[in-house]
């Protein structure tokens, strides 16, 4: 903790993180005005002293609706990534520590999911399932999973052959105790900051499912359903897309500076001496 | 009986689509307490050799044919779970690169205690007192601080001691040391092995050390084994090995020797190792040999004595030969 306090850029990106949250998280029990009343004779107004940000075509004050609105994106997308991690990640280590017929399947699997492009993969998936916000999450998740997969399996590959593997190996371990406490934690700064990128990747997919009218739905207060729904009326006021739009900005800007920092800092080698 | 007694092994390294035959029908054996220089140059299947021992084989290699007598027990035949608990445990292991054998994510001290608890059963404190007391033991400044350093904040010569520490934590029956010196400041060499010496002395641990250094195996060595292309040419005493060598190979390798009183000139072996690939014919060494005759091309000299327990496969030295 002392040495992420060092790490500006970590620093910026962690502070900025826990202030999208606690926004996010205090929208959820209060906004200071409803996110879902309509109000016809306060619609379409540019930011004022009432409405910070403005007011949206049916008259919602949207500083409401982006606070309450933060927990659903994040939480969907945060979700449905660690969905991803943990498959992905788990088939991504198992094939490339065993190695073999296991690995020449999930790599053939793998490649065939990443045929297709993310977005496409889990309107597919939630076609089928059904559109709802756990659906959703599910979907996103295995559209996760290949890029996780792909880049554990990759890690574990160029952590085997090091000599601390063969040490460990030398030294009477079993091989869940190998992976456990000697590939694992090796692989750990790439899938952190993989695990970054993806988060930002998956609000953007969660944002795109909700556009297509099939995760959360309006008027449910969600950053991809704003941005949608004020598509039409881009040209009439530019407050409606940019308070979503700058929100979602934040939060991935928030992500990547955050796993940055957090690689150099789990990274005991490019850790400095006496840090 | 002898601790290890490697017999006829052979052992096959298939890559890309060929097999290489890295070792071919090698016996040795170790007394317990006993030190055993595997000697020779690279791809010469000493390391192949030693792997083979505890079954660590590289992917594609597999041993062929041989046994390998552990305190009576041929490790060969053994379950992999048996085998897990041999290693680390009754044999351990010192390798050439101190520098990437440690894992780079856990404090030296984690690393050290682990084997304490795996093949031991101590608790997280026993273990830790006792890798304070390891890191002392093999020459660590302060040890007890020095616990929570991370691999990189140590020198080479730092990492080697501690892996020799984690080598010898459970005080092994044998210890495999491939090449422990390579990759060392030539002034930490001697430390190192003087210290593993010392160590195994302690612990009654027999060591099996590969080298291409033949200095260093007249160092610390009760026994020396010359290996060339794949097999062992010669093995006997230090002393009978270093005095009355009795084959061209290994006088090649001692005239390679430098030496610090004369200005003589290095003398190196001419030409290169067989292709272990391919298949060959009569004495491995016959291509290279000054010494050589039409029998050595056509028929492979068998291992035969010399004096007591000094072996060698040569038809010039042997009793009967041109260069009695």
């Amino acid at each position: 903790m002392k040495r992420l306090a060092r790490h500006p850029s970590a620093l910026v990106g962690a502070v900025l993180l826990l202030v999208v949250v606690a926004a996010s998280l205090v929208g959820m029990v209060a906004t200071p005005h409803d996110p879902t009343a309509v109000d016809p004779l306060a619609r379409m107004q540019s930011p004022t002293l009432a409405y910070p940000l403005g007011t949206d075509q049916f008259g919602r004050d949207i500083l409401s609706r982006v606070l309450a609105g933060g927990h659903l994106t994040l939480a969907t997308a945060f979700f449905s990534v660690l969905f991803g991690l943990f498959i992905g990640g788990g088939i991504g280590c198992l094939a490339g520590y065993f190695g073999r017929t296991v690995d020449l399947g999930v790599v053939a699997l793998m490649d065939i999911l990443l045929a297709f492009p993310a977005v496409l993969l889990a309107l597919g998936i939630v076609a089928i399932l059904g559109g709802s916000v756990t659906n959703v999450i599910v979907a996103v998740g295995i559209a996760t999973v290949p890029v996780f997969a792909r880049v554990a399996r990759a890690a574990v590959l160029s952590v085997v052959v090091r000599p601390y593997v063969k040490a460990a190996i030398a030294m009477g371990c079993t091989h869940r105790r190998i992976l456990a406490r000697h590939v694992l934690p090796n692989i750990l700064g790439p899938m952190l900051v993989l695990t970054t990128t993806t988060i930002a990747t998956a609000i953007l997919i969660g944002s795109a499912l909700s556009f297509l009218g099939l995760g959360a739905a309006p008027p449910t207060p969600e950053w991809g359903v704003m941005l949608s729904d004020a598509r039409a009326y881009m040209q009439l006021g530019w407050w409606l897309t940019a308070a979503p739009g700058v929100a979602l900005a934040l939060v991935v800007l928030a992500l990547n500076l955050l796993g940055d920092g957090l690689r150099d800092l789990i990274d005991p080698t490019s850790r400095q001496v006496g840090g | 009986m002898a601790l290890l007694d490697v017999r006829n092994l052979a052992t096959e390294l298939a890559t890309g689509g060929e097999t290489v035959r890295a070792v071919r029908d090698v016996s040795f054996s170790i007394d317990a307490g006993q030190t055993l220089g595997l000697v020779g140059e690279s791809g010469c299947g000493k390391t192949m050799t030693a792997r083979s021992v505890a079954r660590l084989l590289p992917p594609g290699g597999r041993v062929s044919a041989g046994q390998v007598l552990f305190d009576g027990v041929d490790l060969l035949g053994l379950p992999e779970a048996a085998m897990r608990d041999i290693r680390g445990h009754r044999i351990g292991f010192v390798f050439q690169d101190p520098s990437t054998s440690l894992n780079p994510v856990y404090p030296i001290g984690m690393q050290l205690a682990e084997p304490l608890r795996l093949h031991l059963g101590l608790g997280r404190r026993a273990a830790r007192d006792r890798a304070v007391e390891l890191l002392d033991r093999v020459g660590i400044p302060s040890p007890a601080r020095r616990m929570d350093d991370y691999p990189h904040q140590l020198s080479g010569g730092m990492r080697q001691r501690v892996m020799i520490a984690i080598a010898l934590s459970c005080a092994p029956r044998l210890l495999i040391a491939d090449e422990p010196t390579t990759a060392l400041d030539v002034t930490i060499q001697a430390q190192i092995l003087e210290l593993i010496q010392e160590l195994c002395a302690e612990t009654g641990s027999a060591v099996l050390l590969i080298t291409h250094n033949l200095g260093i195996a007249a160092g610390i060595c009760d026994r020396i084994a010359v290996m060339y292309a794949g097999q062992i040419v010669e093995t006997g005493p230090t002393d009978a090995l270093f005095y009355t060598p009795a084959m061209p190979y290994s006088w090649g390798l001692l005239d390679a020797l430098p030496t610090v009183d004369e200005e003589e000139r290095l003398v190196p072996i001419a030409g290169g190792p067989p292709d272990l690939a391919a298949p060959l014919a009569g004495c491995h060494f016959a291509p290279r040999c000054p010494h050589v005759r039409e029998v050595c091309r056509v028929d492979g000299p068998p291992m035969t004595e010399r004096t007591a327990g000094h072996l060698a496969r040569c038809h010039a030295t042997a009793p009967e030969g041109w260069l009695r």
